[in-house]
């Protein structure tokens, strides 16, 4: 029963899609969108049935015990166990060379922290330094590319206060400034 | 290798409906020659409704869907042919792209109830009329 509902909802699903390419083909749009609505539908059920058979599927499984990941206490164990950390540090043993090679990375590794610090402090001390003047600098220059305080172009508003009418008024053009006598820059 | 197959099969299919779609679906305006006409004659055939209105529905159809096309129904040419055949004229004569649209409209569920049958639909110009002898 099952399976014949999904051969029934894949047929109409197909059926639909040939009738809305034949209808749009024959320029009959009321029946295209018909057509659509039951195509949109078909496919809306036919993938929620899909989704539920899954989910269902997935419900029904009996739980595995390859379905969940190995916890952490089994991944430690799997791993391989170093049980000799740092061997440089060690004394030699009877079976190595008493050559000293032993103390030589760590002191290497000292050495690199130092340097690395005395470095970041010469950094700091140069960089506090010359802030300040590089900013003054770039601050006059830029003050020959900077905006204009005023305006580059009048407004409409202002366009229309020094038409013809009021062109004589000496209050407006005290009151609009650079506006009223055309010095823009 | 299979859904590869299937896949390229769809894509194949969709390539081949959207150029089907885009030559049918296109509206080039064809001009025709001055005189030209459309005779169209459509069956009509209605549903849960009393055949005396079928006239006036098929009529109302008529008059929407010439709405589509570049062109009026003649006056006073639609005349009932006969049982629940209509005909009328529209002028100047429709192009082969505002054909399929028009028979289209007609043949589409429109108006509720009612269904037409497009029987015949064409363009006539002077020239064909007159005869390749005259």
């Amino acid at each position: 029963m099952r399976k014949l509902s999904w051969i029934v909802a894949s047929v109409a699903l197909i059926a639909c899609a040939g009738y809305l390419f034949v209808y749009i083909y024959r320029w009959e749009w009321h029946r295209a969108l018909l057509v659509g609505i039951l195509f949109l539908a078909t496919l809306v059920g036919l993938c929620t049935g899909l989704v539920l058979r899954r989910l269902s599927a997935v419900a029904h499984r009996a739980p595995t015990r390859d379905d969940h990941p190995p916890a952490a206490l089994e991944r430690l164990r799997a791993a391989p166990v170093e049980s000799r950390p740092f061997p440089w540090l060690r004394p030699p043993s009877r079976s190595r060379s008493l050559d000293g090679a032993h103390i030589f990375i760590p002191v290497l590794l000292g050495g690199g922290f130092l340097v690395s610090g005395i470095a970041w402090a010469i950094e700091r001390v140069a960089g506090s330094s010359a802030r300040s003047g590089v900013e003054e600098q770039l601050a006059a220059d830029l003050e020959g590319i900077a905006f204009p305080t005023t305006p580059l172009v009048p407004t409409d508003a202002e366009l229309l206060a020094c038409g013809d009418d009021y062109a004589d008024d000496a209050a407006l053009r005290v009151l609009l400034g650079p506006a009223s006598s055309g010095s823009y820059r | 290798m299979k859904r590869a197959v299937v896949g390229l099969l769809a894509a194949a299919l969709a390539v081949v409906g959207v150029l089907l779609l885009r030559a049918e679906l296109m509206t080039v305006e064809v001009p025709q020659p001055a005189g030209s006409y459309t005779d169209v004659v459509v069956r009509a055939s209605t549903v849960r409704e009393d055949p005396a209105v079928t006239e006036e529905m098929t009529r109302g159809l008529v008059s929407t869907c010439r709405l589509l096309v570049d062109a009026d129904v003649v006056e006073d040419t639609f005349l009932p042919l006969g049982g629940t055949d209509f005909g009328f004229r529209l002028r100047p004569g429709l192009d082969e792209f505002e054909r399929r649209e028009l028979r289209g409209c007609l043949s589409d569920l429109r108006v509720q109830h009612l269904l037409l049958d497009v029987r015949r639909l064409t363009t006539i110009t002077p020239a064909a009329e007159i005869g390749p002898d005259a």
